[in-house]
């Protein structure tokens, strides 16, 4: 029994020091789900297990983690018109994102790692609510369309 | 991933409950995964198998804000199997020991706290509404030539701006015929954008014919408002 317990506290560590890596490898990665309107300081994402800097103007994908350093910020307009900031010393992961213009279907889901994000919901909160969707490693946070800023200590 | 991590947490936790010199140090602790505090409150740390572990974080907040019209919206937020309702502006929800703890902050504390963050926002969505003259994809009414200059200045003064352009059209004529101009009617404005020095990678021009009337009408009626492309820029 301690010796299983032992192994997956091994585990845990691992994970720790590998989850967002594996979030962002594990998810596909070919949807653009926004774009990068305000980079203040640095700002990186990990996409197809490469690190990438970030400009303003650059797509925001699914899959993609996105990292901002201390001092920095980076903000976002996905395609449902929904505005993010990512906080400095951020690590937030675009788990899933879709959205039909014509319908407003879609979902959206994010994982705040750690760090701040500030955001503005939009067209999809307004139209499904319940398809919206922030986690933080403690709680998760559905959507009501609204202004809110969520902060994570992660690990 | 996320799960397994969850689990493999939970079960940690698990082990230094039953580990003597951690009840020793007058700890508490939640089986169901909650950070483990002191008797005061502060974060427990412990060595393990030469790691060294923070048993629990500082905890997970939201804060919630007011919208653009001053009035909050609402947040649902769920911990440890718990929902709780947070609806009111500069109410916050901290993950606790023993569920959540609400706070109040004043506008002050939130924009010292957040400023930086809130002013890092995107800006908002701007619309803009250029009408055409009856039965045309080209023509602009006369007062369509001042929205256009809006428009152009708007979409020059943003940083990486995007635009969807939607046309229009009233219900005279047929259905597919009308909606072959409204598309027309969005090219046409994505032309002028274009002579403007605006790049076409970044409009995205559709037409919705008369299925989605400003005003709503009978079939076969003129009404200037309907005869429109909407510019959106993000």
């Amino acid at each position: 029994m301690y010796k299983v317990k032992l192994l997956s506290f091994t585990l845990q560590v691992l994970l720790i020091s590998s989850v967002n890596i594996a979030i962002a490898e594990t998810l596909p990665q070919i949807e653009k789900a926004g774009t990068f309107k305000v980079i203040s300081g640095s700002v990186k994402t990990l996409r197809d297990s490469t690190i990438h800097n970030v400009d303003i103007g650059d797509s925001v994908l699914v899959g993609d983690l996105i990292i901002t350093a201390a001092s920095s910020f980076a903000g976002i307009t996905l395609y449902d018109n929904t505005r993010l900031t990512a906080g400095p010393n951020s690590s937030i992961v675009i788990n899933a994102f879709s959205f039909n213009t014509t319908t407003h279907d879609g979902e959206l889901n994010a994982h705040i790692n750690k760090g701040s994000l500030a955001v503005i919901s939009g067209q999809l909160a307004k139209a499904n609510p319940e398809k919206v969707v922030f986690n933080t490693n403690t709680m998760t946070v559905g959507v009501r369309g609204t202004e809110f800023i969520i902060e994570a200590h992660g690990e | 991933m996320v799960k397994i991590k969850r689990y493999s947490l939970t079960v940690c936790i698990a082990l230094f409950a039953v580990s003597p010199w951690f009840a020793s140090a007058g700890s508490y602790w939640q089986s169901s995964g909650t950070p483990i505090r002191d008797s005061n409150g502060a974060c427990v740390v412990a060595s393990l198998a030469k790691h060294k572990v923070t048993a629990c974080n500082p905890p997970d907040r939201v804060i919630l804000l007011p919208g653009a019209n001053g009035k909050a919206g609402a947040v649902l937020i769920s911990a440890q199997g718990i929902t709780h309702r947070l609806d009111q502006a500069y109410k916050t929800l901290s993950t606790a020991p023993d569920g959540f703890s609400e706070q109040s902050l004043s506008a002050d504390q939130v924009n010292r706290e957040f400023g930086q963050l809130l002013g890092a926002l995107p800006q908002p969505v701007v619309t803009f509404t250029i009408k055409f003259v009856s039965g045309s994809a080209t023509q602009l009414t006369p007062a369509a030539s001042t929205v256009i200059e809006q428009l152009k200045a708007e979409v020059q003064n943003r940083d990486a701006p995007e635009i969807r352009l939607i046309g229009h059209t009233d219900s005279v004529g047929k259905l597919l015929q009308n909606d072959l101009l409204s598309q027309q009617r969005a090219q046409t404005v994505v032309d002028i954008l274009k002579s403007y020095g605006i790049a076409p990678e970044v409009m995205e021009a559709t037409g919705r014919g008369e299925r989605e009337p400003a005003v709503a009408t009978a079939d076969n009626i003129s009404e200037a408002a309907n005869r429109r492309v909407e510019v959106r820029v993000r």
